[in-house]
């Protein structure tokens, strides 16, 4: 089954617990490690991801290109900016079980920085997951009516 | 030899040394290499391979209680419940299915699972699990304050 997520404005560290849950199986009463029964999950706007407190400034991911002086740190808006599905990708990488399958698992993940999916993917997708942080509706999107209709103290 | 006299049976010692090592070798016929075929490479894989059978009798039934409490979580959470929630009301309500049972239901009969899931979670409104408005448990001293 392929299920869609809209990562806008989500925390991706708690999107990915969701996700790896449904990448591995656990969401299944037939669940068995080598039954190989995960779901793929395809995410939306994950250029819109937000990071708790200061993660943007303080989290690092390390790179080491294996050769001499080849470790790099590389900042969370850094990367971000280089690759905006990268972080939801490295999360959800480091959350699911450390073993061959992880890489299996991680090809039904597809992730995508905006709207645009392809087609071929999307008229797979069936279902949709619930997202964690409800997203709060801005101030200039309320309509005029809604505005004058708020109870007033004075 | 053959025990055909007292003397000889007073010489006699233990029992051939071939068949205790057929005893192992027999263990290790689908061993890789030297280890299937050699006494003295063999008995090392054969008695860790004991050792670890007789200690993993336990674990088995850790493993199973895991993938059993997985499964029934998994089917729990479709239904708006948790494991430990609908189990601990069982408990209560007086149903005594274990956890393989429930497993089984929970993939095989998903509509008795359902009607089990359904009716703890009302027994749990009644007994007020999750929630302060319930009934106080017994022996429990408020002093009128809760």
């Amino acid at each position: 089954m392929w299920y869609l997520f809209d990562a806008k404005w989500q925390n991706p560290f708690h999107s990915a617990d969701k996700i790896k849950d449904i990448l591995t199986g656990t969401h299944k009463p037939i669940y068995h490690d080598l039954n190989d029964c995960g779901d793929h999950v395809v995410v939306i706007n994950s250029s819109e991801i937000a990071l708790p407190g200061v993660e943007w400034e303080k989290r690092v991911y390390f790179h080491h290109t294996g050769y001499a002086k080849g470790a790099s740190w590389t900042l969370a808006w850094q990367l971000h900016h280089k690759d905006p599905t990268m972080i939801l990708r490295k999360t959800v990488y480091s959350k699911l079980s450390k073993n061959l399958l992880r890489r299996g698992r991680m090809e039904k993940l597809h992730i995508f920085p905006d709207d645009k999916i392809p087609d071929s993917i999307l008229e797979n997708v069936s279902a949709q997951l619930r997202q964690m942080r409800p997203i709060p509706k801005r101030l200039d999107h309320y309509t005029r009516e809604e505005v004058e209709k708020f109870p007033k103290l004075c | 030899m053959v025990i055909t006299s007292p003397t000889l049976l007073a010489r006699s010692r233990g029992a051939d040394k071939y068949w205790k090592q057929r005893r192992i070798l027999r263990l290790s016929a689908h061993y890789y290499g030297r280890r299937q075929n050699c006494y003295s490479i063999a008995i090392r894989s054969v008695r860790r391979a004991l050792q670890y059978s007789t200690l993993h009798r336990r674990l088995n039934k850790l493993m199973y209680k895991t993938l059993w409490e997985g499964r029934i979580n998994a089917s729990c959470q479709e239904l708006g419940t948790t494991y430990n929630d609908m189990y601990a009301t069982m408990d209560q309500a007086g149903i005594a299915l274990d956890r393989k049972i429930l497993q089984n239901l929970a993939i095989w009969e998903p509509r008795s699972f359902r009607a089990l899931a359904l009716l703890t979670k009302a027994k749990q409104e009644e007994e007020g699990l999750n929630s302060l408005d319930g009934p106080v448990p017994a022996g429990v001293v408020t002093r009128g304050m809760l």
